[in-house]
């Protein structure tokens, strides 16, 4: 197993390519094949070139760009990162959907069709790697475990553009999308190692939503829900206009749910509030329910910065006994990602401390994972690792 | 310093270690245990339901089969934890041929293989995903295959749990498979004992079959004595019966005699005493059932021997005087060898040995029977014991035709016979070179043809310790 990854600041979606392929060897085609990167590099022209030379390609926009071992690749307009695994004796098939209205459905196609692609149509695989537009990732996941049970970890993040503003996409057959989601079943001759984390802590200060419109967060314990989050962190919203994104402001304040209390040890699911509304209500990027507690949650710039290196650290000791890290997916909140802004070479010096192989991390407007109650969710604010090992 | 955040963080990725890590010890202890439990069951269904419970309790599995192939494309079910598909039979599918390469597979929805449909059906109806692991065995490979109620049952650890656990299956299996094998053996080992035992008895049977007409003779004669002898003695009790009728009718009569009467009885008496010759009847009566008592004496050391000589051997080992034997069976073959040779007996004291009585009087019967007819007409036949290193030697040696150099290299050889059809079953040394063999001795021959054969029997105070198993076996047999 060998994996190369490669990052590029061209501005030219075709030079980007280029330069990205320069770091392949030729002639030899690598098993699975990651793009990820700034929507403005994603060229029906430039990434039809790649696929040639990648065939089982998954590709989708990340948040501003991209980061590898070697940095950060990130700019206006520019940022392209490619992931390339090698694994003659593995096996990876790519599988994709259109969400519409039917994303249960569209996630248990596209993961039908990504084994089918490998040709294990009823092979339990290692691992779904997936990307899929923002807005409906609970019910595309909860397609996937329709189909293939609750005992693979699904893990991927919810592509991304530079301003929330829809221009999110994805690379499928030969065309550029914005509503597929699109699936890796993965069959690696080696191990893998995998985590997912938030290292948010609960509040005291927690409400009942009691009342919701999908993600639209509109009342807690009976008031306005920007209301009591303006309280709770004690005017965060104030002098903000209705429509205004809270993105950046609510990145260290986040609200969470209760979702797992094994073992000594508590998980929350977190919802990145993203935009005040005119009802003083809060837009997410998770769906909450009515009856649900939420809680605010506190974070930190220096645990968002310290934290993805730990993520990858654990993930290789996930590996199996005997087994050595090759590479490793990162996906990082590109919540967190805005919010840390300057300060992301250190999260990328953080990762290179813990984790001495090549890597492609991507930003995403959410993030989906495996608990550690092996309950594969979507979530906001998340970081998680998929580490890659061989004999 | 670490924030109480970043400990949190540390705390949730320690708990997944951690989580790891115990899958890992649970994993372990139930492997020893397991595997302890299994060498300790001894019913093949047993181990297997040990094995099994391992399985349910690592994983969320609702049945537990192993598949060995049976027909080309098919395989049949040997286990099961539910006992209703036992030898239920199973296609092999695609997914059968990766498994039986060597992978180990789950399938997390059965639905999605075509070839299902040709699994047992009562199966599809509660199994939603299957885990497959092949089990290296001996000759072919067989199938470990663990169902789940729930789609996508199975994950990826749990096929490194079940690979790791297939050896444990392998092991099982071999230890199935031994076990049946020497219970196998055992079973075969009984049949031969018995077999043999069969044989010996049979052979015994024909040897004394043989006899019978000797001992019918030696019986015959005493009883024709004893025949003649009664019939004297009825005669002399007849003739006395008429001198006592004449003293009851005086002794009877309540009238007292007269002096005439007395003259007159006296006479009567004297003149019957004299006719009847009582003195000689006394005498001839004495004489006659003194020879009686002497024949059914004989009739009854015969019948004693006999009976001693043809019971049924059940293999008891005692401690035994050889000379004891031998002469016992010197008596039962005496009749037919009487006639044929003079016997000449040298039995020095022996110390006894460990040994089956009943089974070497058969050999040592069938030495002398065939020394006996070995001899055309009247010739020697010398039996002698003495006491040697670590044993004891019997020498069983005739003077009459001898065996051939290509006789000798054969009279071991079971149905090897010169005797005409029907008067030797051509087993008697074979049996009983199998019986000294069984005692840990052996048998030396030398022969000269027309000068006699001498037949060397040694055999050890104690069995060798390994022969000494074989020989409980046997006992118990």
């Amino acid at each position: 197993m060998q994996i190369i990854t490669k990052s590029s600041l061209q501005s030219s979606p075709d030079r980007a390519v280029d330069e990205l392929l320069s770091a392949l060897p030729e002639g030899r085609a690598p098993s699975l094949a990651i793009l990820s990167g700034n929507h403005t590099q994603f060229d029906e022209h430039a990434l039809a070139k790649l696929s040639g030379y990648c065939p089982t390609l998954l590709a989708g926009s990340s948040c501003l760009g991209v980061m590898t071992q070697a940095g950060m690749a990130q700019g206006d307009g520019v940022g392209l990162g490619l992931f390339a695994l090698y694994d003659d004796d593995g096996a990876y098939g790519i599988g994709s959907a259109v969400v519409g209205d039917d994303p249960r459905r569209a996630g248990y196609a596209a993961l039908e069709s990504a084994l089918a692609d490998v040709g294990r149509a009823w092979q339990t695989p290692d691992l779904v790697w997936c990307i899929m537009p923002p807005g409906k990732e609970e019910e595309v996941v909860g397609g996937m475990v329709d189909l293939i049970g609750a005992s693979v970890p699904i893990i991927g993040g919810s592509v991304a553009d530079n301003q929330i503003t829809g221009d999110w996409v994805q690379y499928v057959d030969g065309e550029l999308c914005h509503d597929r989601v699109v699936v890796a079943a993965l069959f690696p001759s080696g191990s893998i190692g995998y985590s997912f984390s938030s290292g948010y802590m609960p509040d005291e200060l927690s409400a009942l939503v009691t009342r919701v419109e999908g993600r639209h967060l509109l009342e807690l314990d009976g008031e306005p829900a920007a209301d009591v989050y303006n309280r709770w962190t004690q005017g965060l919203l104030n002098g903000m206009a209705p429509g205004s994104s809270i993105l950046m402001h609510s990145t260290v304040n986040p609200l969470g749910r209760l979702v797992n209390a094994a073992d000594g040890y508590t998980e929350y699911l977190l919802s990145h509030p993203a935009e005040l509304t005119a009802e003083r209500g809060l837009q997410l990027f998770t769906e909450v329910k009515v009856g649900e507690r939420l809680y605010l949650m506190h974070g930190s710039m220096e645990s968002l910065i310290s934290r993805a290196g730990r993520v990858a650290d654990t993930a290789c000791q996930l590996l199996e006994e005997g087994h050595h890290p090759v590479g490793a997916l990162l996906v990082y909140c590109a919540g967190c990602m805005l919010t840390v802004a300057d300060r992301m070479p250190d999260v990328v010096k953080s990762i290179n401390q813990e984790f001495r192989y090549p890597f492609l991390g991507s930003f995403t407007f959410g993030e989906q994972g495996c608990f550690l109650d092996r309950t594969n969710r979507h979530g906001n604010l998340m970081i998680s690792a998929v580490v890659f090992g061989a004999d | 310093m670490e924030t109480i955040e970043q400990l949190r963080e540390s705390l949730q990725e320690t708990t997944r270690l951690k989580a790891q890590a115990e899958r890992y010890r649970l994993e372990s202890e139930l492997l020893l245990g397991s595997m302890e439990a299994v060498l300790k069951t001894d019913a093949p269904s047993d181990m297997f339901a040990q094995m099994f419970d391992v399985f349910r309790q690592l994983l969320p599995c609702n049945y537990c089969f192993v598949l060995e192939p049976s027909k080309p494309g098919e395989m049949r079910c040997t286990a099961c934890s539910e006992g209703t598909f036992i030898n239920s039979t199973w296609g092999v599918d695609a997914l059968f041929k990766k498994v039986l390469e060597g992978h180990t597979l789950s399938t997390f929805r059965l639905d999605k293989i075509p070839e299902w449909q040709q699994q047992p059906e009562s199966l599809c109806n509660v199994a939603a995903s299957a885990l497959y692991s092949p089990v290296a065995l001996e000759e072919n490979t067989a199938i470990l295959v663990l169902t789940s109620a729930d789609v996508g049952g199975f994950s990826k650890s749990d096929e490194k749990l079940v690979a790791r656990f297939s050896a444990l299956v392998a092991q099982t299996m071999a230890n199935v498979a031994a076990k049946l094998l020497q219970s196998e053996n055992q079973q075969l080992r009984v049949a031969k004992e018995k077999a043999e035992a069969d044989l010996i008895h049979a052979e015994k049977m024909a040897s004394i079959g043989q006899l019978a007409a000797g001992v019918a003779h030696e019986i015959n004669n005493p009883m024709g004595f004893i025949f003649s002898n009664s019939s004297t003695l009825r005669q002399y009790v007849d003739d006395i019966s008429v001198l006592l009728s004449q003293m009851s009718r005086w002794i009877d009569s309540d009238e007292e005699p007269s002096a005439d009467q007395l003259r007159e009885c006296l006479s009567e008496f004297r003149r019957l005493w004299q006719e009847l010759d009582v003195e000689f009847l006394r005498e001839d009566m004495a004489s006659l059932l003194q020879d009686n008592e002497a024949g059914l004496e004989r009739i009854r050391d015969i019948v004693l021997a006999l009976r001693s000589f043809s019971r049924q051997d059940k293999g008891t080992w005692e401690a035994a005087d050889i000379n004891s034997g031998l002469e016992l069976t010197l008596k039962m073959v005496m009749n037919e060898l009487k006639y044929k040779a003079e016997i000449v007996s040298d039995l020095q004291p022996l110390p006894q040995i460990q040994c089956q009585t009943g089974r070497l009087n058969q050999v040592w019967m069938n030495m002398l029977v065939n020394a006996g007819q070995a001899i055309d007409s009247f010739g020697t036949i010398t039996l002698k014991t003495r006491p040697v290193e670590g044993g004891i030697e019997v020498s069983i040696a005739d003077t009459g035709c001898g065996i051939s150099k290509e006789g000798l290299a054969r009279i071991f050889d079971p149905f090897y016979t010169t005797k005409d059809v029907g008067e030797g079953t051509g087993l008697g040394l074979s049996i009983s070179y199998s019986i000294i063999e069984q005692h840990g001795g052996r048998i030396e021959v030398d022969s000269q043809l027309n000068r006699g054969t001498c037949f060397r029997i040694f055999l050890p105070l104690k069995m060798p310790p390994a022969l000494s198993k074989e020989g409980e076996a046997i006992a118990v047999s």
